[in-house]
């Protein structure tokens, strides 16, 4: 006789939060893990013994989430490869006579240890209380975890979320109460995007709306908040991979400096030069690794955990810097957060560029030796 | 590390029903199209800002939440 149980008692799981296996057997066990029915790991036990599965599943989130817009609606997207944030998982053991299985749904990201033990403790977990919450904040995003998303309109990006199937999905905007829906029959990842949301009510009813209440049917979940930024010379932006495993936004703004030498040591060396009979002093190009300094402008307490969760961050990329986004590794030198924050600051962040250089040479665009037109967007060539 | 004394979350600005009387406004002294004058008012700049000032605005307040509505009404 063999058992096996997951712990937690679940169908979907996070891939950052564990996912026990505890099998119980009175002889040898072999169990296989498989991800979209390959398998990807194997192994055997002897009597009782268990595996935390979270860490072969994490593995195998490899790819980056890509959003496309629906065509009728372009204010809601899907995912190119919903195996960017979500992987079919199997666990199927077996002894000499009988075998079993348990299929199950595997997220990437996850929550703190703090809030996984406190929603354990109280007989819940993520997809609960937040994920597959219907009438509560249950966007994939770490700038609030209230009813309340407030986002920069300089930091719109999608907010992802899992469909409720079977129900319809209204995004209505405070100003004149227009309204748009969708109605979900399968159950996968989708996001909005509220750029988009706000320039449909615009081209549709002239209305520039700015405030958004989503609901599920009648019930209100969430209100998403664009709020204004201030007008700044220069302006970057921070894209990161938050803890749910999907990218969000945060702008940086100041006079970004850039300090490209490092203090390390110029690697030197000598060659002999026969006609004086001595030795001259050569050196390598030298490597440069940008790093950058910027300030994160005036953020509200609800920020704080977000930036947090940017500099805690594996993937981190700087945009508007060049044309394509640049990896980065970002800090805070002592950085401190205030408890029981009440008022908006601001902090400084260094960028340390992942890849360093020994060739320098300006962005080259598909078009970047060509002459422009005087007026290139708005007149002819003939014009011209 | 800086800090500052407000925590109201002022909305980038909104206009109710007046777009196209804004857009004429607009059109007095920019060049563009209703495309342009939507990118115009989404993206923030001193210009953005100088050129709502004219105009008088409808505050809804909603918690912590402060709406700017742009009104055509010039100040």
């Amino acid at each position: 006789m063999m058992s096996m149980e997951l712990i937690p008692d679940a169908n979907e799981y996070m891939a950052r939060n564990p996912i026990i296996m505890k099998v119980t057997a009175s002889s040898m066990v072999s169990y296989d893990v498989k991800v979209g029915g390959v398998t990807v790991f194997s192994g055997n036990g002897q009597d009782s013994f268990s595996v935390n599965l979270a860490e072969v599943f994490r593995a195998y989130f490899q790819k980056t989430p890509k959003w496309v817009a629906s065509p009728s609606k372009p204010w809601l997207m899907t995912l190119e490869d919903i195996e960017a944030v979500r992987l079919n998982g199997t666990v199927y053991i077996e002894d000499s006579s009988y075998g079993m299985g348990r299929n199950f749904k595997v997220y990437n990201g996850g929550v703190s240890e703090r809030l996984y033990r406190s929603l354990m403790d109280n007989g819940s977990d993520i997809f609960k209380a937040k994920i597959m919450n219907m009438y509560a904040n249950f966007f994939w995003t770490v700038r609030s975890s209230d009813w309340r998303i407030v986002m920069k309109e300089t930091e719109l990006s999608p907010l992802p979320f899992l469909t409720p199937s079977g129900y319809t999905l209204f995004v209505k905007e405070r100003v004149t109460g227009q309204q748009v829906s969708v109605v979900f029959s399968t159950d996968t990842v989708a996001a909005i995007d509220f750029s988009e949301v706000r320039r449909y009510f615009y081209e549709t009813y002239g209305t520039l709306a700015n405030v958004f209440d989503v609901l599920i049917g009648n019930r209100f979940s969430c209100q998403v908040v664009i709020e204004q930024a201030q007008a700044a010379w220069e302006r970057y932006t921070l894209k990161w991979r938050n803890s749910f495993g999907v990218y969000e936004r945060m702008e940086l703004v100041g006079n970004a400096k850039v300090s490209p030498f490092g203090e390390d040591d110029v690697e030197t060396y000598q060659v002999y030069d026969s006609v004086t009979d001595r030795y001259s002093l050569r050196r390598d190009r030298l490597k440069v690794q940008n790093t950058l300094s910027l300030s994160t402008g005036v953020i509200r307490p609800a920020m704080f955990m977000a930036l947090q969760d940017l500099l805690q961050s594996d993937e981190v990329y700087l945009q508007g810097f060049y044309s394509s986004d640049v990896r980065v590794i970002p800090s805070v030198e002592g950085m401190q957060i205030p408890v029981k924050g009440t008022e908006p600051m601001a902090f400084d962040v260094k960028l340390q560029f992942c890849d360093s250089e020994t060739l320098a040479i300006d962005d080259i665009s598909a078009t970047g030796f060509s002459r422009g037109g005087v007026f290139s967007e708005e007149f002819s060539e003939e014009f011209d | 590390m800086e800090k500052q004394k407000f925590s109201n979350i002022v909305t980038a600005p909104e206009i109710a029903s007046q777009s196209s009387v804004l857009y004429k406004k607009w059109k007095e002294d920019h060049v563009g199209s209703q495309k342009d004058f939507y990118i115009f008012m989404t993206v923030p700049s001193v210009e953005r800002d100088r050129f709502l000032a004219r105009f008088e605005r409808q505050r809804l307040v909603s918690g912590a939440v402060v709406s700017n509505i742009i009104t055509a009404t010039e100040v």
